[in-house]
């Protein structure tokens, strides 16, 4: 498209700042203040009786004070970073009387020194009555163990919310008519997938300080995606008037959706409140383990009716999801586990999804990267993969006949939105098959399926295999997300833009930056981003649903535009022209050979002549919800005498639009990829009584350099009318291919399929010798 | 109320609680500061203010806590600042900063490495320990130097080849 | 507990500070500072800093066969020592190289000393098995002397402080070792290690294996190792017939159980003998 700032890989703006370690981390922030660690419960589920030596504790040295649920506010709220009226159910207190998962904070000891509020905490001796608790979620409805047990927990928008059968959120949907469909098929289909728990694993572990300015206004720094969300919720549940909350988001160490969260944040708040002093809480990797979010384990059962031309007539997806023992995301990610998959195979006439969220007694589930789709393409990737197995059918093939095509649409889009309807709409911007045509080409696929074609039958130590997965994931919410911006010209030509969205190490400031620059034809590192302060800043919604390029870009660009204008018109005044014959390069306005630069312009409008400051606010809501597409190839090699799996290579062809920053666009791909693969192979959350075992990087693996497979990110950008400059997004999508990718080419190597995750050694060497 | 929190009394216990002297060598400046029996190197660089190194884990697992610690790369998280009298250490900081970085540094911006920040200064010093000994390392050596340092950005691709344009740098630069 | 009251103690000297020890044990001595700082060994009294005692080195005694390393020798200087030697893969120098390759991650073996791990011996450990191949002594205190299996024996009992291992090996037998883990980074689930050698007709003449992760830290029996003893290497049947039925003992932890282990140790080992031909 020949663009001078947009689809490069421009630098990014705080990249020296960050390898040199110059910027600021939450950690980072070097004031006094006190610290605040947590006593946390042992127990899946118990009531607290009494905290035992409360008065000698408080008597420790440098101990200040100590919160637990008889002395804090109440008020029942959702931690989940989401738009008001919050899409899940108001369920957690601060502190409550009752633990419902062993992690659960107990009491936060507040000291002068880290080491004395640990020394006053592993001292600290409560009294619990323990319960019965329950871990079984797909039979929670039927337990007599109820997790939320007539606490008040509600649901704030009209969505079928029962906690006394354990029912944390329900979705049903459907186009045609499933049932009759299914049993008029030639062939029929029914399978159970189970996907497991896991951790972000954000490298900076969450933390948050909370200190009065000279005004005597509550400032919090903290570890979020969600900065707005963070300042009302704090406000509403500690009671502090959010006129004086002001909440601030430094550089962040990598959030996930683990960070779209308001963990922390009324904690600190309410201990500075009631101190008067500031309070910072760090979390220890232990604690971000089970006392933040994880990934939602789900079981799905996957039915579908078809004939033997792989003609699918009807498709049913049931979505059974574990909450953990709370609610945040239950809802939202259950519908997107139907809404960001089944759209893709849009010619099934008959579509059904039902989802149910329970809550068990172990760690919460939240918000992250993938938000269901992750757990709904191993499913319907799988699923599919083995139907077309049967049918002796290519999946290349396969998808490239049925896939969603441009200019089509799904009825799943308006079906199924987040707990309200969701919005139709017709995919323009669409380069899926491209993806699939190109990917394997550069793959081989072809070639490969025919070389291993016989390893399943064979007598190899390593046998190998081919698969893959087909993705789509959405940009933004619509009819739900909003973002908004200020830009303004400085009097030396350069601008400052100040956006609600928040760059979590994602680089969206830079791409904000890009995105200005090349509207205005100024240098990239004449735009200054300001980001994320709740006083300074204008709204965004936050970092999540993949909307920070889409939308938050959109408001970007059209504030750019606003400014440009502005621009030109100042420039025909003082070229002494009509604005239709100012043409801008450069940071330069012409007319024919005279020409004026910016800086002289903006000083003419700030200075001399009708005065103003040349300034543009804008806000935008999305009204659609343009998916990215993907394709992954996955080659691997599993080890028969292990049952070790070994990813060969990996290659995914990715549509995420226009990518503004081609080196952050593959980073984005290449970073999820590689999070999926351990997701698929080595993460895994031991329990023992509700219990965390493995609370820490030496036993909950993630892959280092020596670990990753050769990995090759390939775009093939489509255009996206309603997206800035074509884009769409590409944050979440490429977590989803591995594990449906990996399980179908080990099918393909074994002959064996892989129903739950996730795939170690053990449990591949037991399915391997079970099989003989 | 505390504004900023300015208390006195408090500066004063801290003082307490720091009783063994040492005189250490950081990015080039000689200093004597106050530690304690158990306070790793990790806590004490941060609570004098070196707060590029980081802290991930505490554990000796992600390496976000790096330094060079007398010419050797180490997790400062698993070593006592007590034990570092004389001791020379070197942080990502001192090797450059924003307006001046390093070729390092400079690499790892370039080739697109840096996503969130958190685990880059440690990476850089690891990909500095490796690049004094080995000044052409193969992927293999890179890959194994910076076995320490775990990311969860950018999976590592462009980490690597951070590292390779690095070595190039460094080579133009001799 | 009063963690800031602990005493740091730094000797000039090797003497001056096992002597610190033995005067009170309560006072641990502390070399890479990994295993103290892994396990929190905060209940005693005071640390007695190695540092200035003269203890890293490597000395070859390439006649007798015979190296000696000093207790506060990391892991990398042994790893940059052994491969600037260019030993062969199959030797004793090639197996400990590869041993202690993959333990921990780069930068911690900057800080893992052979004594200190020696001392820690968790059931992890990279070096045991190798070393168990070999005829090793641990010096310590006043050049007192212990063989290396005895050591891990008594060391909890006798307070002490790791001056020198002396390593003596064979170097007309060849030597093999492999870990199994999940991941690079990871702790070994078991480590096997065998040194061998064969005639002519490619049979045994010498067999001798140790295994480390297993229950009771390291397996190591002479009547197994026997009866390798004029097996042929291309005789799979007799080879699978002896490792089958030998049980190596390991327990059950939440991530891999004792079948599993077993079965992928045994599978491993049979492959492994089988590729010595090759």
């Amino acid at each position: 498209m020949g663009y001078k700032y947009i689809e490069k890989s421009i630098e990014k703006i705080d990249g020296k700042a960050l390898a040199s370690g110059d910027e600021i981390f939450t950690d980072d922030v070097d004031i006094d203040c006190y610290h605040g660690v947590f006593v946390r419960s042992p127990h899946p589920y118990a009531k607290i009786l009494d905290i035992e030596n409360l008065e000698q504790i408080k008597k420790f040295n440098g101990v200040k004070e100590i919160f637990w649920y008889k002395n804090t506010p109440q008020t029942l709220y959702t931690s989940a970073g989401q738009g008001y009226p919050e899409p899940s159910p108001y369920d957690c207190r601060m502190f409550s009387e009752y633990v419902r998962y062993a992690g659960e904070p107990v009491a936060l000891i507040v000291a002068d020194t880290l080491e004395n509020a640990e020394n006053a905490a592993s001292s600290l001796v409560v009294k619990y009555e323990e319960k019965k608790p329950l871990f079984d979620f797909v039979n929670a409805e039927s337990s007599d163990v109820i997790v939320h047990y007539k606490d008040g927990s509600f649901a704030k928008i009209p969505v079928r919310y029962e906690p006394d059968k354990n029912l944390a959120a329900y979705v049903e949907v459907e186009a045609g008519k499933f049932k009759e469909n299914y049993e008029k098929s030639e062939r029929k289909l029914s399978r159970i997938y189970g996907n497991h728990i896991a951790q972000h694993c954000a490298i900076e572990p969450h933390a948050a300080i909370a200190y009065f300015d000279q005004r005597g206004r509550l400032t919090i720094i903290t570890t979020t995606q969600v900065p707005f969300h963070a300042r009302r919720i704090t406000s509403m549940v500690t009671g502090i008037d959010a006129s004086i909350i002001r909440v601030i988001k430094p550089r962040i160490g990598g959030g996930f959706g683990s960070k779209q969260e308001v963990i922390l944040e009324p904690y600190v708040a309410y201990a500075a409140w009631v101190l008067k002093y500031p309070v910072k809480i760090r979390l220890s990797r232990a604690e971000v383990f089970f006392g933040t979010r994880t990934r939602h384990q789900y079981q799905m059962i996957m039915e579908a009716g078809y004939e033997k031309d792989g003609k699918i007539n009807a498709i049913s997806m049931t979505a059974i999801e574990n909450a953990g023992a709370y609610g945040p995301h239950s809802l939202t990610v259950l519908t997107n586990v139907g809404s960001k998959t089944l759209p893709i195979l849009n010619k099934i006439p008959n579509v059904k999804f039902v989802g149910k969220s329970l809550y068990s007694n172990v760690v919460v589930g939240g918000a992250y990267r993938g938000y269901g789709a992750t757990q709904g393409q191993f499913a319907l990737n799988c699923f599919i993969d083995e139907i077309l197995q049967e049918l002796e059918l290519d999946p290349v093939d396969y998808f490239n006949k049925w896939a969603i095509d441009e200019n089509e649409s799904s009825p799943i889009f308006k079906a199924l939105g987040e707990g309200t309807e969701g919005v139709e709409q017709v995919v323009k911007a669409n380069n899926l098959k491209k993806c699939l045509i190109k990917g394997a080409e550069l793959f081989d696929w072809k070639g490969k399926r025919l070389q291993y074609k016989d390893e399943k039958n064979s007598n190899k130590r390593y046998k190998r295999g081919v698969g893959i997965a087909v993705l789509m994931q959405g940009s933004a919410i619509p009819m739900v997300d909003m973002a908004s911006c200020y830009l303004k010209m400085q009097d030396d030509g350069s601008a400052i833009l100040m956006t609600g969205a928040t760059d979590i190490g994602t680089g969206a400031d830079t791409v904000f930056a890009q995105i200005v620059a090349e509207t205005l034809d100024i240098p990239v590192t004449k735009v200054h981003v300001i980001a994320a302060d709740t006083d300074v800043t204008p709204f965004d919604t936050g970092a999540y649903a993949s909307s920070t390029t889409y939308l938050s870009g959109n408001a970007v660009l059209s504030a750019a535009k606003k400014v440009k204008n502005q621009i030109i018109e100042v420039a025909a005044k003082i070229l002494k022209t009509d604005p239709e014959n100012i043409k801008l390069e450069n940071e330069f306005a012409y007319n024919g050979q005279n020409k004026v630069s910016y800086a002289d312009i903006v000083r003419y409008a700030m200075y001399q002549h009708e005065q103003f400051q040349i300034q543009a606010v804008s806000s935008e809501y999305c009204k659609l919800s343009p998916p990215p597409f993907a394709v992954h190839f996955a080659e691997i090699e599993v080890d028969t005498l292990t049952g070790k799996i070994k990813v060969l290579s990996y290659l995914a062809t990715v549509d995420c639009g226009t990518p503004i920053n081609i080196a952050l666009t593959e980073g984005q791909c290449e970073g999820a990829i590689v999070n999926g693969i351990s997701y698929a192979l080595t993460e895994k959350y031991y329990f023992k009584n509700g219990r965390m075992l493995n609370p820490s990087f030496n036993r909950y693996k993630i892959f280092n350099t020596m670990d990753i497979p050769p990995i090759k990110v390939v775009l093939i950008p489509s255009y996206e009318e309603t997206g800035p400059y074509g884009a769409k997004s590409v944050s979440e999508i490429n977590i989803n291919g591995p594990i449906p990718a990996i399980a179908n080419a080990f099918a393909y190597a074994t002959g064996i399929r892989l129903y739950t995750s996730p795939f170690t050694p053990d449990v591949i060497l037991g399915l391997l010798n079970s099989s003989k | 109320m505390s504004t900023f929190g300015k208390k006195k009394s408090y500066k004063k216990n801290l003082q307490e609680n720091f009783d063994i002297k040492i005189s250490i060598n950081i990015n080039g400046e000689e200093l004597i500061a106050n530690t304690n029996a158990t306070e790793t190197l990790l806590n004490f660089l941060r609570r004098i203010g070196y707060k590029d190194v980081k802290c991930g884990c505490e554990e000796g697992a992600c390496g976000a806590c790096l330094v060079l610690l007398d010419g050797k790369a180490v997790n400062s998280c698993q070593i006592f600042a007590a034990s570092c009298e004389n001791s020379k250490i070197l942080t990502s900081n001192g090797l450059g900063d924003s307006n001046n970085p390093h070729p390092i540094q400079k690499a790892f911006v370039d080739a697109g490495a840096v996503q969130c920040g958190f685990c880059t200064p440690g990476m850089v010093i690891a990909t500095y320990d490796l690049l004094n000994k080995n000044p052409q390392p193969d992927e293999e050596q890179i890959k194994n130097a910076l076995n320490g340092n775990l990311c969860r950005c950018t999976g590592y691709v462009k980490i690597i080849e951070a590292v390779k344009l690095a070595a190039s740098y460094m080579k133009k630069s001799n | 507990m009063n963690k800031a009251k602990l005493k740091w103690y730094n000797p000039q000297n090797f003497e001056e500070a096992y002597k610190i020890h033995l005067n009170n044990p309560l006072i641990i001595p502390c070399a890479g500072s990994t295993g103290i700082l892994r396990t929190k060994r905060f209940k005693n009294e005071g640390f007695i800093n190695l540092k200035y005692c003269n203890l890293s080195y490597i000395k070859e005694d390439k006649i007798n066969n015979i190296i000696r390393i000093g207790a506060t020798t990391t892991f990398n200087e042994i790893i940059e020592y052994l491969k600037s030697q260019n030993y062969s893969e199959d030797s004793f120098f090639g197996i400990l190289l590869n041993s202690l390759s993959s333990a921990a991650s780069y930068p911690l073996r900057n800080r893992i000393t052979i004594g200190g791990s020696l001392f820690d011996l968790p059931i992890w450990s990279d070096i045991i098995s190798p070393l168990l191949l070999t005829e090793t002594n641990i010096i310590y205190n006043d050049d007192k002397n212990i063989l290396l299996p005895e050591y891990i024996e008594k060391r909890k009992k006798i307070p002490h402080i790791i001056k020198e291992i002396v390593i003596k090996y064979n170097t007309n037998i060849q030597y093999f070792t492999q870990r199994f883990s999940l991941t690079n980074f990871d702790y070994a689930v078991f480590r096997f290690s065998f040194s061998y050698s064969i005639s002519q007709d490619f049979r045994f003449n010498y067999f001798n294996c140790a295994i480390s992760g297993t229950k009771n830290l390291i397996f190591i029996d002479k009547s197994f190792n026997e009866q390798f003893i004029n097996i042929c290497l291309d005789d799979e049947e007799s080879l699978k017939k002896v490792i089958e039925k030998q049980l190596f003992g390991f327990s059950s932890d939440f991530r891999f159980d004792e079948e599993y282990k077993e079965k992928t140790c045994k599978n491993l080992l049979i492959e492994s003998i089988k590729r010595i031909k090759n």
